[in-house]
C-alpha cells in the first residue's frame, strides 16, 4: 500500500468510526452531521416482565370461534393470533393492563389494531384475477373483525407500539419502523421537513440500533437498507457495508472481500472499502459478542 | 414511423453503447445472467405469493418490457423481497418497484423463463457464487442520458431465509 492510499484509509476508517461512535463508545458526543437519535428511554423495570404470562386472563372455550384457517397478518408483516376474537373484543380485555403500564398487553394492542390498518390500505393492480379475487375476500373477513375498532383506535396503535419499543421489545422496535411515521409508508405526502417525521426518524433509527445491540440480523439489515435508501439518515454507502457485514456476523454468515467488493466495489473507493470493512467487524464484535 | 422507432432505439443504444456494453459483461460473464435493455411496456402489477418461508410470502412485482436486443416482449417477474423498502407480508407494492411505469427504460439481469418469454431472479442472489440457474440479478432504470441507476433488487434483508 502506498503512503497516499495509507493516509487516506486511515482517514476513512476514522470518519466511519466517528460516525459509528455513538452506538460504539456511547459516552462518546455525536458527530455534527448525523442527525441525533431521538433520546430513547433506558428499559424500565417493567421490561424483566415482557416475558412473563399476561395478566389477561385465557378466553373460555365459548369464546372461541374457528381459528383462522389463513393467517392474519399486521401491517407490521407478523402473523397475529386472535385467540378465536374480534378485534375489538382482544382490545377490550387488554386496555386496562396497556394503560397501566403492561408492554406485553401493549403490543397485543398494537398488533391486533395493526390487523385492521393493514386492511385499511389500498389494494394494488394484480397481475392475476384469481388474485384480486382472493384478496378481496380476505379484506372482507378482516373487515368484519375489524368491525367495532376505530379510527382513533386505529391511531392509537402507534402509541402503543411506541411504548412497548422504548419499553425495549426488540420485535416492536423493528416494528416502529416498518410501520412509518404515524403509521403510513415513508415518504407519503409528508414534507420532508415535517418536524414530526424528523422526530420519528430519530427514533426509529435509535430503535433499530438497539435492537441490532442485541445481534438482531434483521434489525442490523434494516439498518444497512436505511442507509442505502437514505430513509433515516442521509445515504452512507460505507454505513450500509458495515451494517450488511454486521447482519450476516449475525446469522453466522462471514462475507468474503469478493462478495463484498461485487457490491460495493464500484461505489466505494479503496480507503472507505477498508474502512466500511473495519467498522463492520466492529459493530459485529459488539453488537454479537458470542458470535451471532 | 416504424422506420423512426427503430431508428430512435438504435440511436439510443448506440449512445449509450459504452455503459451497456460493461453491464452487459458483467452480467453475463461475472454474475451469469442474461442481459436485457427496453421500456417498460406494461407497468407493475402485484402478484401474490405462492411461496411462504419462516412466515414470510414470496410475492412479485410484474412488468413487461419490449427487449432492445431482439423487439421481443418479455415478462419480468422481481422478488418483492429483494426491493430496498419491502414491507414483510404486505399486499403492495413496494414503492421502488412501483415507479417503473409504462415508458420507462431499463435493464435486467436475470434467468430467463425456460419458455424464453420472460425473465426472473432479477435480484441479488446474497452473495452467493453466481450460477447461470442462479444469477447475480438486478434491475436497474436508465435514464434519457445513459445514466444507469442502482439495483433496485439489492436489499440482502431476507437472505436469511435461504442461508
Amino acid at each position: 500500500m502506498t503512503p497516499a492510499r495509507t493516509v487516506c484509509t486511515i482517514a476513512g476508517v476514522a470518519t466511519l468510526l466517528a460516525v459509528l461512535a455513538p452506538r460504539l463508545w456511547p459516552d462518546t458526543p455525536p458527530p455534527a452531521p448525523e442527525p441525533a437519535p431521538h433520546p430513547i428511554a433506558a428499559a424500565p423495570p417493567a421490561a424483566r416482565q415482557w416475558f412473563a404470562t399476561s395478566p389477561v386472563p385465557t378466553p373460555a372455550r365459548a369464546d372461541f370461534v374457528a381459528a383462522p384457517a389463513v393467517p392474519l397478518y399486521g401491517r407490521n408483516g407478523r402473523v397475529v393470533d386472535l385467540q378465536g376474537l374480534d378485534v375489538a373484543t382482544f382490545i377490550a380485555r387488554r386496555n386496562a393492563a396497556a394503560r397501566t403500564g403492561d408492554v406485553r398487553a401493549a403490543y397485543d394492542i398494537y398488533q391486533a389494531t395493526s390487523i385492521c390498518a393493514a386492511a385499511a390500505d389500498p389494494l394494488p393492480d394484480f397481475a392475476d384475477a384469481a388474485d384480486r379475487g382472493e384478496a378481496e375476500a380476505e379484506r372482507a373477513r378482516v373487515q368484519a373483525l375489524c368491525a367495532g375498532v376505530s379510527a382513533v383506535q386505529l391511531q392509537e396503535r402507534m402509541t402503543f407500539l411506541g411504548q412497548a419499543a422504548q419499553a425495549g421489545n426488540h420485535d416492536a422496535q423493528i416494528d416502529f419502523f416498518m410501520e412509518g411515521p404515524r403509521g403510513r409508508p415513508l415518504g407519503a405526502d409528508v414534507a420532508a421537513d415535517d418536524p414530526q417525521l424528523q422526530a420519528w426518524k430519530g427514533q426509529a433509527l435509535g430503535y433499530l440500533q438497539q435492537a441490532g445491540t442485541q445481534c438482531d440480523h434483521f434489525a442490523l439489515a434494516l439498518l444497512a437498507n436505511a442507509y442505502d435508501l437514505g430513509q433515516l439518515v442521509p445515504r452512507d454507502a460505507r454505513m450500509t457495508m458495515a451494517y450488511t457485514i454486521a447482519s450476516a456476523a449475525a446469522r453466522h454468515a462471514a462475507l468474503s472481500d469478493q462478495q463484498l467488493r461485487a457490491r460495493f466495489g464500484e461505489e466505494l473507493t479503496d480507503a472507505d472499502f477498508a474502512a466500511a470493512r473495519q467498522a463492520g467487524a466492529q459493530l459485529a464484535r459488539q453488537d454479537c459478542p458470542a458470535g451471532g | 414511423m416504424k422506420t423512426f422507432a427503430l431508428s430512435f432505439v438504435a440511436l439510443v443504444v448506440l449512445t449509450q453503447a459504452p455503459a451497456f456494453a460493461s453491464e452487459q459483461s458483467t452480467c453475463t460473464t461475472t454474475n451469469k445472467g442474461t442481459f436485457l435493455t427496453g421500456t417498460v411496456t406494461t407497468g407493475p402489477k402485484f402478484q401474490a405469493g405462492r411461496q411462504t418461508i419462516d412466515g414470510v410470502k414470496l410475492s412479485h412485482t410484474i412488468i413487461y418490457l419490449r427487449a432492445d436486443q431482439d423487439g421481443r416482449s418479455y415478462q419480468v417477474a422481481m422478488d418483492n423481497v429483494y426491493a430496498v423498502d419491502y414491507v414483510r407480508n404486505a399486499t403492495s407494492i413496494p414503492a421502488s418497484l412501483a415507479a417503473l411505469k409504462a415508458g420507462t427504460r431499463v435493464e435486467v439481469c436475470g434467468e430467463k423463463y425456460s419458455d424464453g418469454s420472460g425473465i426472473h431472479w432479477v435480484h441479488s442472489n446474497c452473495g452467493a457464487t453466481p450460477k447461470t440457474t442462479a444469477p447475480n440479478g438486478w434491475v436497474k432504470t436508465l435514464s434519457s442520458s445513459g445514466t444507469v441507476g442502482a439495483n433496485l433488487e439489492r436489499s440482502e434483508a431476507y437472505c436469511y431465509l435461504w442461508n
